[in-house]
């Protein structure tokens, strides 16, 4: 997760440089205040931001709040990033994608929407998976399905980037966590150093407390660049 | 990513044709053409009868009605990229190592097709009724006849919207197109305001265009024209489509 230079939108200053380095295979879980420049920070990742590089591979990016072609239904959405409908629902049963295989783009539900474009980032194997708040408007049979797909995910499958707004989140299905503040990276490794040890509650109440320590500057902890 | 990658997604682009001309509002522009060609046909009975009259009526408006059925054709064409280029689907269909390029070509191509077969349901419907009301075939077999050239010009509009599409933003681009549409028309009324009030006098020739035959050296010269300008714009186009498509700001 390397920014050279400075990520600007409308004139503004949205991340300044930094580097973060995860192990491969890792899900990273990216936290931040509503403004931290998370969602600016995957759209640069992605190469899709005006005077973004291109990256040198296919990324699979779901952005935050999906649209698709209104006049399309989820096959022929399917079809339009060069996947068959039918390979794509049996990959991902926990998604329940068939519930929404004949329903056109412009009349799906944000979480229906959301479902299909998390699937179609997945699919693509490559080598950085962008999910920027995946989880919000998902129903919880499908938030339990995204779970299991990110946790079965092995050290060969790239790494996989989470933005959300939820420590808990973080919690259930990321191995690594990087903080932001102010479009700069103000944490980054594993969850377990921020959450210690005990019961599921405990450990995400610490993890809660070392966020919000950092956000406040109470407790800086440096990434590397 | 290998040419054949790049078709991939052609199915669904095709649909991008089916929006064009499948949906139930895009029934309404070729129903109210072939209404009005058949209500052409028919009123043309009663202001100027016999055959010579229909193909003139026909040779006369067919021009001004292509020209506006290519102008709706470059504010589609514009208005598609507009509204495609930031959307969330588009970024997530770049970032995945989608082309832009065949997008964009399949816009145009979609755009191109969808305009010709506006024009053409009217100006076939008043062939076919002219031949019906009056037994003149000559204007039907006029309409036939000029349908590649329309396409051309049709296509050449698309084009044209494609290359403004991508090298302007937002609606500022559609403002810009019409601007530089206009700007001919403008400048000829200029020239001929001054010309009439010319001491010296003299006759004023405003657009004397020959009637075109297919396949004269006149028809072959605007084919050639067509086809050039439309491929500089489609090239325009298809060269600057990554500074826009699946770009957001």
């Amino acid at each position: 997760m390397i920014v050279h230079g400075e990520i600007r939108r409308a004139g503004r200053v949205v991340v300044t440089a930094g580097a973060v380095d995860a192990p491969a295979g890792a899900v990273v879980g990216l936290i931040g205040i509503n403004g931290a420049g998370k969602s600016s920070l995957m759209l640069h990742l992605a190469g899709v931001l005006r005077n973004a590089p291109a990256p040198a591979y296919p990324v699979g990016f779901a952005p935050q709040r999906p649209t698709f072609p209104a006049w399309l239904d989820a096959a022929g959405i399917s079809r339009l990033f060069g996947f068959e409908f039918s390979t794509l629902s049996a990959r991902y049963p926990g998604l329940l994608l068939n519930e929404i295989e004949h329903l056109r783009g412009g009349v799906m539900s944000v979480g229906q929407t959301q479902t299909l474009s998390i699937a179609l980032a997945l699919a693509l194997d490559s080598p950085v998976i962008l999910l920027d708040e995946p989880f919000a408007p998902l129903d919880f049979r499908r938030r339990i399905g995204l779970q299991r797909i990110l946790a079965a995910r092995g050290p060969d499958a790239g790494m996989a980037i989470v933005s959300s707004q939820s420590a808990a989140e973080v919690m259930d299905v990321c191995s690594w966590i990087v903080v932001m503040n102010g479009g700069r990276y103000v944490y980054a490794g594993p969850v377990a150093d921020l959450a210690g040890s005990g019961a599921a509650d405990e450990q995400r109440q610490r993890l809660e407390r070392g966020i919000l320590e950092l956000l406040t500057g109470c407790r800086a902890q440096p990434a590397s660049g | 990513m290998t040419p054949f990658a790049a078709l991939r997604p052609a199915p669904a682009y095709a649909a991008l044709l089916v929006r064009e001309l499948g949906a139930p509002r895009q029934y309404v522009g070729p129903a109210v053409a072939i209404a009005a060609g058949v209500a052409a046909a028919w009123l043309a009975t009663f202001v100027q009868p016999g055959s010579g009259g229909m193909a003139t009526i026909l040779t006369r408006f067919d021009i001004s009605i292509s020209s506006v059925v290519a102008l709706l054709a470059v504010l589609r064409t514009i208005d598609r990229i507009v509204v495609d280029a930031e959307a969330d689907w588009m970024l997530q269909h770049v970032a995945a190592g989608m082309s832009r390029m065949t997008y964009v070509a399949a816009l145009v191509i979609c755009v191109t097709i969808g305009a010709l077969m506006l024009y053409a349901a009217g100006a076939l419907a008043f062939g076919v009724a002219t031949q019906l009301l009056t037994g003149d075939t000559q204007p039907l077999a006029t309409a036939a006849a000029r349908l590649p050239l329309y396409l051309l010009m049709v296509l050449g509009a698309s084009a044209f919207g494609a290359a403004i599409g991508v090298i302007t933003r937002g609606r500022s681009a559609i403002h810009i197109a019409l601007l530089l549409i206009a700007a001919p028309w403008i400048g000829m009324w200029a020239a001929v305001v001054l010309r009439e009030n010319n001491p010296l006098g003299g006759p004023i020739r405003l657009l004397s265009y020959p009637p075109p035959r297919l396949f004269s050296a006149y028809t072959l010269a605007h084919v050639s024209y067509a086809l050039l300008y439309a491929g500089v714009m489609l090239g325009i186009a298809l060269s600057l489509a990554h500074t826009r498509i699946g770009r957001r700001s």
